[in-house]
């Protein structure tokens, strides 16, 4: 509930930014501007706009009302820290957006703390204001969830009106959504998502720290909840089927929530997320048909038939819905629908298809995109036809089960288009009979509508006794515990991985070590047991490369789903602190020749530093031949390392672009000598210099 | 690693060390407080942790009776965990300096103590370049592989003239990579190339095409009538290329230059390369060939002692033991040692002048060249 203006506001109070040039209604740029948060998801401070832009007040007071965003937080001071309202003290404000001010309080009668939403004593004469915060009382009043933020009470108090709810004291997912993309624009991998946001290096930071690793089920500490961007996949479905789990209950209880969106979904200090905010929720018998042009949500993550708003059904499969877009912009960092304004944005929600997950993020499980996918399906009839459904996908691909859902074959993709571009497919009916001849072809020669033969790997439930050990390890490694137990703790482990190599399990073994992997660098063990760790690691680690190359080169997983899922593993080994694993991962990768691994492996070589794992990578992108590899290779002329640089040469070499020449042209001026000269002799040798 | 770091099945257990130092250890004469010990750090199920030992006592057996150090032992299992206990172990019990670890795997943990404890350690046989870069207390006294990959880079362009070489790179060891960066590096500079790299693991069981496959490589900048691949380069251990000479079938595998760095002594691989590929050099630590001196006097004691010839080992034990001795002072603490480590100039070891400089390396430390002919010839070139 933090209000976040955008970032290119801050002319003075009043004014344009233009002083001094001719008068220019600026109120185009401020609804632009206003529509931008919207989609955003975050909350607007409609009071510290209307202070600043008190001439256009009127019309601003306007918009908030038709978008939705009441303009209930301009009336009426914040309450300080220590003053008392009814039987609560407050604390201090921990949030303010449309709908009011929440305070941390603490109810002196219980002596518990709570969360204090305050009505703005003006806006208590917006009775519509007023409904809601009694709606959301009333609403989650039939609910108890340890996954629902639970309302103690409302009242009406003199010329306030507030809400007594559960305390939560993290961020919600908007505001961690923020964290990961700041985080990803800085090229950080690791991402602090609970407390203060740090800008530093978290794994620098989170030595002497004890943390929640990357897989849920982690116990509780105090310190932190920390994300690896290049891994949280897993956390991702589990936050989902946590907020699956809370709208089931919802649901059973004949309660829609309709503003299902990351600021509404809370995550709690034990990692797990509470669902929050049911003042726009409505009882299903209370539903019917809405009202034409009665809009109500938040735009960017409406359901088409909320966007519609033209007399059709909104049920529980618009939840649903709005759950998945939120699922995709925590996996993507991108919302599916962006457009210049709101209307634009309902509009792309009606009629375009979003681009699929793994496009933006292409280390996105192929099983959780497949789910994802199938929550934002357009048509209601082929989303999930129940929360309880999508909870039990989500934890099914958490558990490494085959999921329900189906990735849509080319010729529902076809359809898809088809029925999205009517005029054009009239205008050519021949070209699209052929396609779909096409595509029928092809999908009766590659098995895409019979049932997935997905290698199922062993379960790996969030209580398994192997997780169970490695954050008993961990808990202890931070504990200080005697040199010979932990030593004994730390073999135990290597021992069980080395187990689970010699099983063969190879996806169970990559989760283990992914988990430790971030564990390793961020917690706060001593370096000499890391260094133990990652030593006795390393060989089990060049064992899982070896035989998740042999498993992907012999055809052992038998579906494409099943090859990316081996190949994911090794991609993700790709960036492992060793150099000697990350050789060996480059160097399966380049002998698999998968043009898929192209954008893992030039993203392995982005966020690298060390010499000897960025020029394995290198060597290991000539082998693959892929000419999309040129230009980044090509860019490497500014690298700093001659090693870097040489090997970037000789991979441009090997992949022989059209313009040779062009693209080694950078190299004509290097610092070295002898690089110079490889140039030119393989130019002269080519006959082409 | 280098060389020895691997513990193989074969569990040689002695109990010939413990029984002598104790022996030692009782004979010393002591008045007043018990002077600190030097610590050694065997990995005493290693094949070669026999000749590990017999290195060592030849050194301080040739020490004056009189003001002889006491040692205490503690086996390291040639793990990292054994390296880290047992060093531990030892400076518990009032170690000063400490002479081992030996691998590269182990160095690098035992650093991390040593770092923390205070006490300096000289590895005789971690080659790795990281065992020093890491830690402020490891030394060595032998040379680093990045100088035998520069010395055999810098052989083969300008002694064999050679500039295209292919790659085979052992991918399950550290040691490996760090070879194979260095080579193409150095190769590069001398205006060489390599022009096919293929990464093996030593237990494949189809390796036998290896060789095959390289010769087949075509390099499109190498004139049509002559061989893309003049050379191989075997960043791993000789010993790793016996199953690809065995099964290469193809003829320009004849006119292949093996080269490579250490673990080329195995009876196997020596008979096996004369006559299948043009030449095979390999680096060493030490030659009893060599016309020297110090190593002939070295090499007729062990003898007399021993019964056999010594190996790489032994010197390197005995060269590690006695640069150790030369600075221990019973009154000096591990900070006070590792200065006056850091401080030996131009130590005379038989497996080459040791300086060692502030980061605990052996500056400018002598490679031995060794070429494989058929059995019963010399096999000493030079020292690189």
């Amino acid at each position: 509930m933090m209000i976040e203006p955008p970032d290119d506001t801050t002319m003075p109070p009043g004014g344009s930014g233009q002083a001094g040039t001719p008068a220019e209604d600026p109120l185009p740029r401020v609804l632009r501007e206003l529509s931008a948060v919207i989609d955003s998801g975050r909350r607007i401070d409609t009071a510290e706009y209307l202070q600043r832009y008190p001439d256009l007040s009127p019309r601003l007071k306007e918009f908030f009302k038709t978008q939705g965003v009441d303009g209930l937080s301009t009336d009426g001071p914040a309450l300080p820290p220590g003053s008392t309202l009814d039987d609560y003290r407050v604390i201090g404000e921990i949030g303010r957006g449309g709908m009011g001010y929440v305070y941390e309080a603490e109810q002196l009668s219980l002596k518990r703390h709570v969360a204090l939403k305050v009505l703005p004593s003006g806006a208590l004469r917006n009775q519509k204001a007023v409904d809601r915060f009694r709606r959301e009382a009333t609403a989650v009043a039939r609910l108890s969830h340890p996954r629902i933020v639970a309302v103690h009470g409302f009242a009406q108090s003199g010329n306030s009106a507030y809400l007594s709810m559960e305390l939560v004291a993290g961020l919600d997912l908007a505001a961690i959504v923020d964290r990961l993309r700041s985080a990803r624009t800085h090229g950080r991998r690791f991402v602090l998502i609970s407390g203060p946001d740090r800008d530093g290096d978290i794994a620098e930071w989170a030595r002497g720290h004890r943390l929640i690793g990357t897989m849920p089920g982690d116990p509780h500490t105090e310190d932190g909840v920390v994300i690896d961007l290049r891994n949280y996949a897993h956390m991702a479905a589990a936050f989902g089927a946590d907020a699956a789990d809370a709208l089931r209950h919802a649901h059973a209880h004949g309660i829609i929530h309709r503003d299902i969106k990351p600021s509404n979904l809370l995550l709690g200090a034990d990692g797990r997320i509470k669902l929050s905010d049911f003042g726009l929720a409505k009882s299903v018998k209370d539903l019917s048909l809405t009202k034409t042009g009665d809009f109500v949500g938040s735009p960017a993550y409406v359901s088409p038939e909320q966007a519609a708003s033209r007399r059709k059904k909104v049920d529980e499969r618009s939840d649903i819905y709005s759950l998945g877009v939120t699922l995709y912009e925590f996996l993507t960092l991108h919302q599916p629908f962006a457009g210049k304004d709101v209307a634009d944005v309902l509009r792309k929600i009606i009629t375009t298809d979003p681009p699929p997950p793994s496009r933006l993020n292409p280390r996105i499980p192929r099983d959780l995109e497949t789910i994802v996918v199938k929550a934002i399906e357009k048509d209601p009839a082929k989303r999930y036809q129940s929360a309880e459904e999508f909870g039990d996908d989500l934890r099914r691909f958490l558990n490494y089960e085959p999921i329900t859902a189906r990735p849509l074959g080319p010729l529902g993709r076809l359809a898809r288009s088809v029925r999205r571009n009517r005029v054009a497919w009239r205008a050519s009916v021949l070209g699209a009979a052929v396609m779909l001849a096409v595509a029928l072809v092809l999908a009766s020669t590659t098995n895409v509508f019979g049932a997935r033969q997905v290698q199922t790997p062993p379960e790996l439930v969030l209580d398994d006794p192997m997780q169970s050990a490695l954050i008993a390890l961990f808990n202890d490694l931070a504990a200080g515990i005697p040199d010979k137990e932990r030593y004994q703790r730390i073999f135990a482990v290597t021992e069980q991985a080395q187990a689970t190599l010699h099983e063969g399990d190879l996806v169970k073994l990559d989760a283990m070590l992914a988990s430790l992997d971030a564990q390793i660098q961020l917690s706060s063990m001593a370096a000499v047991d890391a260094k133990l760790l990652q030593s006795t690691l390393r060989s089990i680690k060049v064992g899982a490369v070896r035989a998740l190359h042999l498993a992907v080169e012999s055809g052992q997983a038998q579906t494409a789903s099943g090859e990316r899922q081996l190949l994911g593993a090794i991609e993700r080994l790709l960036g492992d602190a060793d150099p000697l694993v990350c050789k060996n991962a480059a160097y399966a990768l380049g002998d698999l020749g998968r043009p898929s691994s192209l954008g893992a492996m030039l993203d392995a070589l982005a966020h690298r530093s060390d010499v000897s794992g960025r020029r394995a990578i290198i060597a290991a992108l000539a082998r693959l031949d892929q000419q999309g590899a040129v230009p980044y290779l090509a860019e490497l002329v500014e690298d700093p390392e001659p090693a870097v640089r040489y090997a970037a040469l000789e991979a441009l070499l090997s992949l022989d672009p059209v313009d040779l020449e062009l693209t080694l042209g950078g190299f004509a001026d290097d610092g070295e000598l002898w690089i110079r000269d490889r140039r030119e002799r393989a130019l002269a040798a080519r006959g082409r210099d | 690693m280098p060389a020895r770091g691997r513990a193989p099945a074969i569990v040689a257990r002695r109990a010939v060390l413990p029984l002598w130092i104790a022996v030692v250890s009782t004979l010393l004469p002591g008045c007043g407080a018990e002077p600190p010990p030097i610590g050694v750090l065997l990995p005493k199920s290693a094949v070669w942790g026999r000749e590990a030992e017999q290195g060592l006592r030849l050194a301080y057996d040739e020490l004056p009776e009189e003001g002889r150090p006491v040692l205490r032992e503690a086996d390291s299992g040639g793990t990292t965990q054994g390296a880290i206990d047992g060093f531990q172990m030892l400076v518990r019990s009032g170690a000063t300096v400490v002479l081992g670890p030996f691998s590269t795997d182990t160095c690098i943990g035992t650093g991390v103590v040593a770092d923390d404890l205070r006490v300096p350690f000289v590895s005789p046989s971690a080659t790795a370049a990281v065992v020093t870069r890491d830690s402020d207390y490891a030394l060595r006294v032998c040379y680093s592989d990045d100088e035998v990959a520069r010395g055999l880079a810098a052989f083969a362009t300008e002694d064999l003239e050679l500039t295209r070489v292919a790659l085979l790179v052992d991918l399950s060891r550290t040691y490996a990579l760090g070879l194979a960066e260095c080579f193409t590096d150095e190769l590069a500079r001398r205006h060489g190339r390599i022009v096919a790299e293929i990464g093996f693991w030593p237990d494949d069981e189809d390796l036998g095409d290896t060789l095959d496959r390289l010769v087949a490589v075509v390099d499109p900048e190498t004139p049509k009538d002559e061989a893309s691949v003049q050379a191989v380069f075997v960043a791993g251990f000789g010993r790793d290329i016996v199953p690809m000479l065995r099964g290469a079938t193809d003829k320009r595998v004849e006119a292949l230059v093996l080269l490579g760095a250490d673990g080329w002594n195995g009876a196997e691989l020596r008979q096996l390369i004369p006559g299948r590929v043009a030449a095979a050099y390999h680096t060493s630590h030490f030659s009893i060939e060599e016309q020297d001196p110090a190593v002939a006097r070295f090499d007729a004691a062990y003898r007399a002692r021993y019964g056999e010839a010594p190996s790489d080992m032994a010197a390197l034990v005995y060269d590690a033991a006695r640069v150790i001795f030369s600075v221990y002072d019973p009154r000096a603490d591990g900070v006070m040692l590792r200065t006056r480590l850091r401080s030996v100039r131009r130590f005379g070891g038989v497996t080459g002048e040791i300086d060692l400089d502030f980061s605990g390396e052996p500056v400018g430390k002598s490679i031995v060249l060794e070429q494989i002919h058929d059995p019963g010839q010399p096999g000493f070139v030079r020292r690189l």
